[in-house]
């Protein structure tokens, strides 16, 4: 016994098309503009499987749909032990052939960025559903962005998006009020009898 | 009235400038291979903080600054407790006495203190990144100075006169690196250093007033007698003569014999 072909199997190109026109239409209507941002993974670590060197070049802008209707998850504002964390995270929905046209990509990469201009947000996309809505009419039409704020560590950032570019612009990067390193030098200075340059320090 | 000599303070001070000029560099090409592009101190941070002192410090919140969740690499460190290490007792009636003619109008003054008390301060350095060669790099700058010791020599009361070295030994290392698990969470690799420094804990400074006059009497003591033979007085004369003044020491001997 198969499936009753005259309810199911559905998958009719035209039904396809009309579903995903809609969930274009309904991104663009309700949806915001964000700066989708390719990583450019210039150079690779192939012993320790890490992305040592990043460029983030471009900032393109794609309409998308925020999942999150109230607020940010995540944990929020926290102190840790190395000082304050924000631990936001979004959803984003993103229309793939929306997609395909704007960025020239096939689908988003998790380790890309997205920077949201109206809350100044960096995101970072940690995972991408491929398969949201689950194959309506056999076909999927969305991508869904699960995204949390970006932890920023030198990367170095051309996307012409002036706020980005300037703040993680790694010249000026340390001035972030959490470090008391010349605090602690100059404390020192009366404490330890230590006429010696400091050891430690000289890479 | 409470003497505070800030003997703690100035340890987690002094332990902090151990760690506080590190620097990692970022290559052209992973392995240290390549040109160097940038050199970045790594920040350093005492983790215990009043919470509103920190979240002041936060510039995001007015949305002037991009929001990111917090920026890598990051060190901080903190004194875990203390502990009496009896292994370096030292004898708790001696101490030291020097004198400081500095002071009020040029009389000598003469301040004394017993000896320190022995304490063991744990301490951890944490060093968070998110990639683990920036770790190494950090580590790698500090492990060669740890053999398993580094000495700080500490100007621990300095009205006093006290430089003590002191030792800082690395006890252990750990590693936590949360890389599995939901791709939701973020990886961080964190290594925990734990250092043990060997230090003090003082007893207050006292003023000792300068001696001036001694009286000894001496007693024919038996089983059937008990009497004063002699009293002798040494003393400064004049008695109100300053340190810098002309003076003499005096001996008076009175004796109780011819009057018997």
């Amino acid at each position: 016994m198969t499936v009753n072909k005259y309810f199911s199997e559905n998958k009719n190109p035209t039904e396809q098309n009309l579903l995903e026109d809609i969930a274009i239409e309904i991104i663009q209507m309700a949806g915001t503009d964000i700066k989708y941002i390719p990583r450019n993974m210039i150079n690779n670590d192939e012993i320790l499987n890490e992305n040592n060197r990043a460029l983030f070049e471009k900032g393109i802008t794609i309409e998308a749909y925020l999942n999150n209707a109230e607020n940010y998850g995540g944990q929020g504002y926290f102190i840790g032990q190395f000082g304050n964390v924000v631990d936001r995270t979004m959803s984003f929905s993103i229309a793939k052939k929306r997609f395909k046209q704007e960025v020239k990509m096939d689908f988003p990469k998790e380790g890309d960025l997205i920077y949201v201009p109206w809350n100044n947000a960096l995101f970072q996309i940690d995972y991408v559903e491929h398969e949201t809505n689950f194959y309506q009419h056999q076909k999927n039409y969305l991508f869904e962005l699960k995204c949390s704020l970006f932890t920023a560590s030198y990367e170095e950032f051309e996307t012409e998006i002036d706020k980005v570019d300037e703040q993680l612009d790694r010249d000026v990067f340390n001035d972030d009020g959490y470090a008391q390193n010349e605090e602690i030098i100059e404390e020192s200075q009366d404490i330890l009898d230590f006429s010696e340059e400091n050891p430690l320090g000289d890479l | 009235m409470a003497i505070y000599l800030a003997t703690i303070r100035k340890t987690i001070a002094a332990f902090g400038s151990i760690f506080s000029d590190i620097y990692i560099n970022r290559y052209t090409e992973s392995g240290g291979n390549g040109e160097i592009m940038n050199t970045l101190k790594v920040p350093l941070r005492y983790s215990p903080a009043d919470k509103f002192l920190t979240i002041l410090k936060e510039t995001v919140r007015d949305g002037s600054a991009v929001r990111l969740k917090h920026t890598l690499p990051r060190m901080s460190f903190e004194m875990l407790g203390m502990d009496y290490d009896s292994t370096r007792k030292l004898l708790s009636m001696n101490g030291m006495c020097p004198v400081d003619v500095s002071t009020t109008a040029g009389i000598a003054q003469y301040f004394r203190q017993m000896n320190p008390v022995p304490y063991n301060y744990n301490f951890r350095l944490s060093i968070a990144a998110k990639k683990t060669e920036d770790i190494f790099q950090v580590v790698e700058q500090i492990f060669p100075h740890f053999a398993p010791s580094y000495n700080l020599t500490i100007k621990d009361v300095e009205s006093m006169g006290i430089t003590r070295d002191v030792p800082v030994i690395i006890e252990s290392i750990e590693k936590e690196d949360n890389y599995d698990g939901t791709y939701e969470d973020n990886r961080i690799v964190v290594w925990h250093l734990y250092f043990k420094v060997k230090g003090y804990i003082y007893p207050p400074i006292t003023n000792a007033d300068v001696i001036k006059s001694v009286e000894t009497t001496l007693y024919d003591k038996t089983k059937t007698s008990n009497t004063k033979i002699e009293k002798i007085t040494v003393s400064v004369d004049p008695i109100d003569a300053k340190y810098e003044d002309e003076w003499t020491i005096e001996t008076d001997i009175e004796d109780f014999t011819i009057t018997r």
